[in-house]
């Protein structure tokens, strides 16, 4: 199964351009997990997650300066080779300097016929999650002026419910990689695959693969790792953890926990809830003080039984690196060895890393 | 019980006999292009000298950048983890262990069983390595050798602001142009890498007793500064680069415990 949830990942153009002809719908990029991708569900659009390829990214190259974010560029590059050429619209949020640079330089550069700047408090506060409910009604209205159709509190309230039922199958995903039914990798794919498919399309393909990974033997787990990173839009550094013994039995990273983790609230007033859920509920350090955000991570190493973590930060991912020094003090006090990284997540990279990771490896088995 | 500890680095290949707690013979040599050839040979040279032969050997453990590719291992383990079996072995109260080798740095921490505690890397950079002094050996048109011993006799220490080696090389090649003291330019460059080594033990935190392992310490320069700038005596083997291939000599050893 595994291979079919990679596969997944390689064919996404294809399976966007495919559900555009059939539906006749629009396709929507989004950039990071502060977009609340309901309302894009809700009025009845495709959002998929921007992500980039390792490859040389030859066109991006020559628009950026060299100390700037990988997955940033590589997604642009996508673009400029005409990767993304099915896209309608583009959602960019206000997230860190490089991806709130995406919204001119994606609307300059390509040719996408809607592009969205939406606004995310830099606190979480009371009245950050107020304003934030503004921002996603402001939010609302744009989607339904360019589509010129109503979004409907019925339409939103649909939206949540599938989006929830995704998270409790994610959330299911990532108990069973715990146990030893699902690899870290697969379970990263899950996440994957769930960033870019229509999520009641992808409901249905966790809950059959879900079930079938509830009958299989459990194999026994190698040394439990927690792995905390910035953007990691594909399984490649998992699958290396795993080959090298580890086992990733929990995460803190966008395109991971962060996706799933907590659901949005049943409440009379819908876009309150969303606020709150993107807003306070999704531990980022970009958003969340390092004191609040250690609790989350404090308390998921002690239930998953994490042994060590991983950190990998991207390269000028200021949000992580700045944060990095106190996460890995935290996670020391705690009697937890640490390994970090910074990178680019390049093949060539890998080589080096896998020297480092089976001496963390070595090191904690002892 | 005889067993083989093999480290191929990037630079040199090491191997080294051991008989229980004896060691039998050693061998150092370079690796080249060929790491698969030169795993054989120096396998075969360090055998050679202790006038044993193969069939002899109980246990080969492999270690190093190259240890997946030896094909004769039953085994193998990272440098790091041998590198602090080895110095524990060496210097039972080591607890801090620099690892200088021909392409990285390593700074590591072990408990007092030289079980690895905590380790960190230079990160992809070549300054600091011996690599790097090679380079810069070749620049001056000395030997490898020789630099240590020109840094000895300076009488003022020119600061090298480069931290890229290949920045350095320019840098270097300057000082050099502009007339000044040969000594004191290439003692300016080991009190360069000393500082990077320095910052590099405090990512692990320093702690006494601290051995220096691999081909830099046989570098008198480097060593003097580094004691200077950690305020430690540094402890350092008869053959420092063989230390990673006795600890993995010594953990083929422990199979048969």
């Amino acid at each position: 199964m595994d291979i079919k949830l990679d596969l997944l990942r390689q064919n996404r153009h294809d399976m966007a351009r495919l559900w555009k002809k059939e539906t006749g719908g629009k396709v929507v990029g989004v950039f990071c997990c502060n977009v609340p991708e309901e309302l894009i569900y809700a009025a009845g659009m495709l959002p998929v997650r921007l992500m980039g390829e390792k490859e040389e990214a030859s066109e991006a190259d020559l628009h950026f300066p060299s100390n700037c974010c990988p997955y940033v560029k590589r997604s642009f590059d996508q673009g400029l080779k005409h990767r993304y050429d099915y896209l309608d619209g583009i959602i960019v949020p206000n997230t860190c300097d490089m991806v709130r640079a995406m919204y001119g330089t994606w609307k300059m550069n390509l040719d996408i016929p809607f592009a969205y700047f939406l606004e995310v408090p830099q606190r979480i506060s009371p009245r950050g999650i107020e304003f934030f409910r503004e921002r996603i009604l402001d939010f609302k209205g744009g989607l339904e002026e360019w589509s010129g159709c109503e979004i409907t509190a019925k339409a939103i309230e649909d939206a949540i419910e599938t989006y929830n039922l995704n998270r409790r199958l994610l959330q299911s995903a990532g108990r069973f990689r715990q146990d030893g039914l699902l690899s870290g990798v697969e379970c990263q794919n899950m996440v994957i695959s769930s960033m870019f498919m229509p999520k009641d399309e992808h409901n249905r393909l966790m809950g059959a693969f879900l079930e079938e990974a509830a009958r299989r033997d459990t194999p026994p787990l190698g040394v439990r790792l927690l792995i905390s990173a910035s953007m990691l839009d594909n399984s490649d550094f998992i699958r290396l953890l795993e080959e090298c013994g580890g086992s990733v039995v929990a995460d803190d990273m966008p395109a991971g926990s962060r996706y799933f983790f907590y659901s949005v609230n049943h409440s009379s007033d819908p876009f309150f809830a969303l606020a709150e859920r993107y807003l306070v509920q999704v531990p980022c350090p970009r958003k969340m003080l390092p004191r609040d955000r250690f609790e989350f991570i404090k308390q998921v190493m002690e239930e998953t039984g994490a042994e060590g973590a991983v950190i990998h930060n991207l390269k000028a991912c200021d949000c992580h690196l700045y944060e990095y020094p106190y996460l890995k003090k935290m996670l020391q006090d705690l009697g937890l060895p640490v390994l970090f990284f910074r990178g680019e997540e390049t093949e060539a990279e890998q080589e080096t890393q896998r020297d480092d990771i089976e001496a963390f490896i070595e090191m904690i088995r002892g | 019980m005889i067993t083989a500890g093999i480290d191929i680095g990037s630079s040199t290949s090491k191997a080294v006999l051991i008989d229980e707690g004896d060691m039998l013979s050693y061998s150092i040599m370079p690796t080249g292009a060929e790491s698969v050839n030169s795993a054989r040979r120096v396998m075969a040279d360090v055998l050679d000298k202790a006038g044993i032969s193969a069939k002899d050997v109980s246990y080969i453990l492999a270690t190093g950048y190259g240890r997946v590719i030896v094909p004769f291992a039953n085994e193998a383990l990272t440098e790091l983890t041998c590198h602090a079996r080895g110095a524990h072995f060496l210097f039972p109260n080591v607890r801090t262990i620099l690892d200088m080798g021909g392409q990285d740095c390593k700074a590591i921490r072990c408990d007092a069983n030289g079980q690895l505690l905590n380790f960190v890397m230079n990160d992809k950079c070549a300054a600091g390595t011996g690599r790097f002094l090679e380079l810069i050996a070749r620049v001056l048109g000395v030997s490898l050798d020789a630099l240590s011993d020109l840094a000895l006799k300076a009488t003022a220490t020119i600061k090298i602001n480069s931290t890229c080696a290949v920045f350095a090389k320019s840098e270097v090649t300057s000082l050099i142009r502009e007339g000044k003291n040969r000594c004191d330019v290439i003692a300016g460059l080991h009190d360069a890498i000393a500082m990077r080594v320095f910052n590099l033990l405090r990512g692990v935190g320093i702690e006494s007793q601290l051995a220096i392992t691999g081909g830099l310490g046989k570098n008198k320069a480097i060593i003097r500064e580094i004691e200077k700038k950690t305020d430690l005596n540094c402890m350092i083997a008869e053959e420092p680069q063989i230390v990673g291939a006795l600890g993995a000599a010594l953990f083929a050893r422990d199979k048969f415990i």
